[in-house]
């Protein structure tokens, strides 16, 4: 509108000015005619980019009259949009009361893994070497809250089997076992209640014996005369004693303990393992009494540990701690004890030697009462001690160990082993190990035959 | 080839279990069981009152030396004497190990260190919980290492 006017004006005053400027015909030169000539053909051309100018500006405003419309029709469907999520939530409002979001962080925020993972190679004299096994032992860790923590400890196992079984294929087994599962109450600062399936504290070697932080890669021999694990209940706690770091611990449990494969008193009937209220074993039953045997320990097992650390300074300590566990074993009160004796010295980062004697006790209604017992011993030594400043060295651990134990085949008879090897520390979880052992059984009526094994293992923690 | 390895027997080679064939009679199982009563009578009272006794035993021990931590730390509470209240706070930072100074002395006695940084505060918390359970570590120090992890944790 405004360039229409501005076109009117123009095209006016031009009109007033030819009126004006023009003399009477007679009077008009050529010159002056040429003049006004030009000037009106000048204002013609201005007159005509001004229209060009004004049509431009229209097709502009269409278009902004366009998105006009548009925007308006959009605003109209936000607005209506809007108003039925109002009118749903005022409805929902209506049907339950709404609950606030709950603070802080997602709900997993307290869920952890740990755990460790080992690739075993084998050799022993005599046959061909084998990979024996992969192992993945993850721990799952979960805090309700600063005093109840669930933690579970699984193990999955692919190992070098004696052929098809029902539960694994040709030249393989496949284990998955729960190593452990416990609710864990800090009651007091004294004081905590661990209850489930627990590792059992007799001597250290169960609680620090994953694949990563034993130095070796199988166990020592007479732990095999004692329980890893059992279902009860365990009361446990630290006191402190002084204020430079010397601790007394302490561990009492209640567990369903070790029981009897058939429910005998013989003596190869014994089951370290214990079971959990029920013996479901189907070589001793029929098909209809599979699982129907009832406990048969009428009372649990009773143990426990008691043992003091004495740290002078970092790294250079002692513990020394002693444990035992009893309890009924089979249907007929005979009993199953234990005592441990558990030390570990620390001298200066790089040397530790820690060790176990362990006794038992069975009674057996056909040898009477049994002792097996046994110990071990290891040590390890770090080559950084040396401070030789070579990192492939310095990575570098040696390690031997000797263990026994009398022979659950043969009667005074013995089995013992020597082994050597080393840790190399790839990084502080990643870690591989290697043995060389020797195997012996001494005695009357030894049945282990004599044989040296090679053992590399590839363990990682995490 | 056998291994032993975590509690199980691993063989690599075809081995048949041989399973020994029961080896008493009926009779002979009640006779021996009516001989093993009594001194099964002897076991299960000692299992069955020696272990809540032990655990009510601890229990109350427990609460005597909570109450006795109470009563130091009211008694460490600054006087009014300035001179001796200077006294006791020397005398705390003493005797009071830091969080740096119990990881020295207890972890690395289990494992190979860990670093700060692999576990975010929030991870490093839950794992203290199973650490001060499964190593027996008293209160008051698996806090102070808690705090010293936390301090250079890894972000989450």
């Amino acid at each position: 509108m405004r360039i229409h006017k501005q076109l009117c004006g123009l095209l006016t005053a031009g009109f007033v000015l030819g009126l004006a400027v023009t003399p009477p015909a007679a009077a008009v030169t050529d010159e002056e005619f040429e003049a006004l000539k030009k000037a009106v053909q000048q204002l013609g051309e201005k007159v005509q980019k001004l229209e060009q100018v004004h049509e431009q500006d229209q097709q502009v405003h269409q278009q902004d009259q366009q998105k006009i419309q548009q925007l308006q029709q959009q605003l109209d469907q936000t607005h209506e949009i809007a108003t039925n999520a109002v009118q749903k939530a005022e409805a929902a409002a209506q049907v339950q009361p709404v609950a606030p979001l709950p603070p802080g962080p997602p709900a997993t925020h307290n869920f952890t893994m740990a755990g460790d993972a080992e690739v075993l190679f084998g050799r022993v004299s005599g046959q061909h070497s084998a990979f024996a096994l992969a192992d993945f032992a993850p721990i799952f860790l979960f805090r309700a809250n600063d005093n109840i923590l669930f933690e579970a400890g699984f193990d999955f196992t692919l190992a070098n089997g004696a052929g098809p079984t029902p539960n694994s294929s040709s030249g393989t087994q496949f284990n998955f076992d729960l190593s452990f599962a416990t609710i864990d109450y800090l009651i007091n600062d004294y004081v905590t209640l661990v209850a489930g399936e627990m590792l059992l504290p007799l001597g250290t070697y169960t609680e620090r014996s994953a694949g990563w932080l034993n130095k070796f890669p199988d166990n020592p021999l007479p732990r095999g005369l004692l329980p890893n694990d059992g279902l009860g209940a365990q009361l446990r706690g630290a006191v402190p004693l002084g204020y430079s770091g010397p601790m007394f611990t302490y561990s009492v449990y209640g567990v369903n303990g070790p029981s009897s494969v058939d429910g005998t008193g013989n003596s190869s009937m014994l089951d370290l393992g214990g079971n959990v209220g029920i013996l479901n074993n189907s070589l001793y039953g029929t098909s209809t009494t599979w699982g129907n045997l009832g406990n048969l320990n009428a009372d649990p097992s009773g143990g426990g540990r008691i043992a003091v650390f004495y740290p002078f300074k970092p790294h250079y300590d002692v513990e020394l701690g002693l444990s035992g566990q009893s309890g009924e074993w089979n249907n007929s009160g005979g009993l199953w004890s234990a005592f441990v004796v558990d030390a570990a010295v620390h001298v200066s980062p790089y040397f530790e030697v820690k060790g176990e004697y362990i006794t038992t006790w069975v009674d057996t209604w056909d040898l009477g009462t049994i002792r097996p017992n046994g110990w071990w011993i290891q040590a390890g030594y770090k080559l950084s001690g040396l401070n030789l400043d070579l990192p492939a060295i310095n990575n570098l651990e040696f390690v031997g160990r000797y263990d026994m134990t009398t022979d659950a085949l043969a009667p005074k008879s013995t089995i013992d082993r020597y082994t050597i090897g080393f840790v190399y520390y790839f990084s502080n979880t990643l870690l591989l190990e290697g043995d060389y052992e020797w195997l012996h059984g001494t005695g009357p009526n030894a049945f282990t035959v004599p044989s040296n094994e090679i053992l590399v293992q590839l363990s990682y923690g995490f | 080839m056998r291994f032993r390895y975590k509690g199980r027997t691993i063989t690599l080679h075809n081995e048949q279990a041989v399973l020994p064939a029961r080896q008493s009679s009926v009779r002979a199982e009640r006779e021996r069981h009516a001989m093993k009563q009594i001194s099964s009578l002897v076991a299960r009272l000692r299992a069955g009152v020696w272990l809540p006794v032990m655990a009510g035993a601890i229990y109350a021990a427990s609460l005597a030396l909570v109450a006795a931590d109470d009563t130091k730390t009211d008694a460490a509470k600054p006087a009014k004497d300035p001179s001796a209240e200077k006294q006791t706070t020397k005398k705390a930072a003493k005797k009071k190990l830091t969080g740096a100074e119990v990881y020295a002395l207890n972890c690395n006695r289990c494992h190979p260190e860990r670093y700060a940084t692999e576990f975010t505060p929030s991870q490093w918390k839950t794992i203290m919980l199973h650490m001060r359970v499964r190593a027996n570590l008293p209160a008051e120090q698996a806090k102070a290492v808690l705090k010293y992890l936390q301090e250079d944790a890894g972000t989450p």
